[in-house]
């Protein structure tokens, strides 16, 4: 059978499939925007390889990014949960950590899965070892491979020696993996485990690379990890993709930079190294500390600390990405912006945004009030209409730096 | 590519290719720089400008239209001030010449994602005012 219009390389079936493996989820991407139809909608799953039963150009170890077919009748596929009339991977079974078996094709360099097969979250330490009993799924697969040599005893050996150089150490509630996280400090072992490989990527240059105050950066991050199960996912999604990566300058009151700045590298010599600067990106950090790290009430819709670094993270990440005709920056902003208002549903907080019909018309709204200065505001939307705001008053001098001289909140 | 996701469906394009409308217009006039870079918020510098010629979308010859330029390192025609901010290039954008603008109709306004223009050799109409476009 093949789906829709797609192309996956040799095989159409699980069985003729170019390869068979198992791998142990590093992040799940996005949930498809469109049901399959005349196009087939994938999503992407961020795997690293524990077993290869059989095809080649894949080896143990190896981290690889697979597009799963998502269509009606597909194996651990729900409603999504940003719209239901949409399918998508099934987050309570296909959730980082958890170990799948993938039967793919290779097309074009990339892996694209025609069938995946999971335990979900009690898959821990299933499936990864070399022991295969019983066939259990169409295509001759796993046994559980209780008490092997991969899966939690293998990761487990893995977090010796990585470099957590200021990783957030205290602040997580480690939970088993067969629980669900409650609230956002819960974090599963085997999601712990792939922060923490992850944070020793970062630390290595791999996927995100830290350019100038790395320790200050590290503190942000280490907040945002915290508070934050999607940061904690779109960091692992950036340091995880090799093939993308994102050099993140971190400046202190830098000249031009408020908040951040999309595709530049405050290093390059402009003469030399023209705009845009792809796989850069820069952010203030005098800019962060002038945004409260928490909100409350009579409060509770400021914008947070944590939420600009979303946006600049998944902007950075989008621009990476972008393939298309044009700049790069308004599908990244706009994709930063939608995901600012998710953020904000995680962490409790009441008001969206309403995301316009043109970035123009997408908050922040600027209004130029002098020679040097300006204003962002943020209009919210709450129980249907536009209640809440938030007005950032900035000044700049004469070499562009530009500061926020306060904030004010309405009511 | 239209931006969708999941929660609103968006009508303005975020790309040349996508965008509500293309046309040819004549500056009228250029309004200030803008004061940042396009990061946490986009950055525009706004034109007025008369329409010359319609090649798709709703805007009609002889329009007049205040039209907020995105400004973004790396467009064409765009360079950096004295500071470092990216602003529209004064040698080539300025009031007279002719330009085309792939540009979006928001509820702000037109948003132009993207300028092209010969600058002021264009001015004397032999170029974009037409429906030749030369890119």
């Amino acid at each position: 059978m093949r789906y829709g219009s797609y192309r996956y390389g040799a095989g159409d079936t699980p069985e003729t499939a170019d390869a068979e493996f198992a791998g142990r989820v590093e992040y799940v991407g996005a949930e498809p925007a469109f049901g399959s139809g005349y196009i087939t909608a994938t999503q992407v799953l961020g795997l690293t390889i524990t077993d290869v039963r059989r095809g080649s150009g894949l080896s143990v170890g190896d981290y690889v990014d697979v597009d799963v077919a998502v269509y009606d009748g597909g194996r651990h596929v729900a409603p999504g949960t940003m719209n239901p009339d949409v399918l998508a991977l099934d987050p309570s079974m296909v959730q980082p950590g958890v170990t799948v078996v993938a039967w793919a094709n290779v097309s074009d360099g990339r892996w694209q899965a025609l069938d995946i097969s999971t335990d979900g979250p009690a898959s821990s330490g299933n499936y990864a070892g070399r022991s295969r009993g019983a066939t259990r799924y169409s295509g001759g697969a796993y046994a559980p491979a209780r008490g092997s040599t991969y899966g939690r005893s293998y990761a487990r050996g893995l977090q010796q020696g990585l470099d957590l150089t200021d990783y957030p150490t205290n602040v997580f509630v480690i939970i088993p993996d067969a629980q669900v996280p409650a609230v956002p400090r819960e974090i599963r072992q085997s999601d712990h485990d792939a922060l923490e490989r992850g944070w020793d990527r970062m630390m290595k240059g791999q996927g995100l690379i830290v350019d100038g105050l790395a320790t200050e950066f590290r503190e942000l991050l280490r907040g945002g990890l915290a508070d934050s199960p999607m940061i904690r996912a779109l960091f692992l999604e950036i340091v995880n993709d090799a093939a993308h990566p994102i050099t993140m300058h971190c400046v202190d009151d830098g000249p031009t930079i408020l908040i951040d700045r999309f595709q530049f590298d405050p290093n390059a010599d402009l003469a030399v190294t023209p705009l845009p600067h792809r796989g850069h990106h820069t952010i203030d950090i005098a800019d962060f500390n002038q945004t409260p790290r928490v909100s409350g009430n009579p409060r509770n819709f400021m914008m947070l600390r944590h939420q600009n670094l979303l946006h600049a993270l998944r902007e950075a990440r989008e621009g990476v990405l972008f393939a298309g005709a044009g700049n790069a920056y308004p599908s990244s902003h706009l994709r930063a912006t939608a995901d600012e208002n998710q953020f904000r549903q995680e962490q409790g907080q009441i008001g969206t945004f309403r995301v316009g019909a043109t970035v123009q018309d997408t908050p922040p709204f600027t209004t130029v009030t002098g020679a040097t200065t300006f204003d962002w505001r943020w209009p919210f939307m709450h129980n249907g209409v536009e209640a809440l705001s938030e007005t950032w008053h900035i000044a700049g001098d004469v070499d562009g730096r530009l500061r926020i001289t306060s904030i004010d909140y309405s009511p | 590519m239209r931006y969708q996701n999941g929660l609103q469906r968006r009508f303005g394009g975020t790309t040349p290719d996508t965008a509500d409308a293309e046309f040819a217009a004549r500056v009228e006039s250029v309004g200030p720089e803008p004061l940042f870079a396009s990061g946490r918020a986009p950055a525009y510098q706004r034109l007025d400008v008369t329409v010359t010629d319609v090649r798709r979308g709703e805007v009609a010859v002889g329009d007049y239209v205040p039209l907020d330029v995105l400004i973004v390192g790396g467009n064409p025609h765009t360079t950096v001030n004295e500071v470092g901010v990216p602003v529209l290039d004064a040698a080539m954008v300025q009031s007279g010449v002719l330009i085309v603008a792939w540009a979006n109709r928001g509820e702000q306004g037109w948003e132009a994602l993207e300028i092209s223009t010969d600058g002021p050799s264009s001015a004397d109409g032999n170029l974009y005012s037409g429906r030749g476009y030369r890119y």
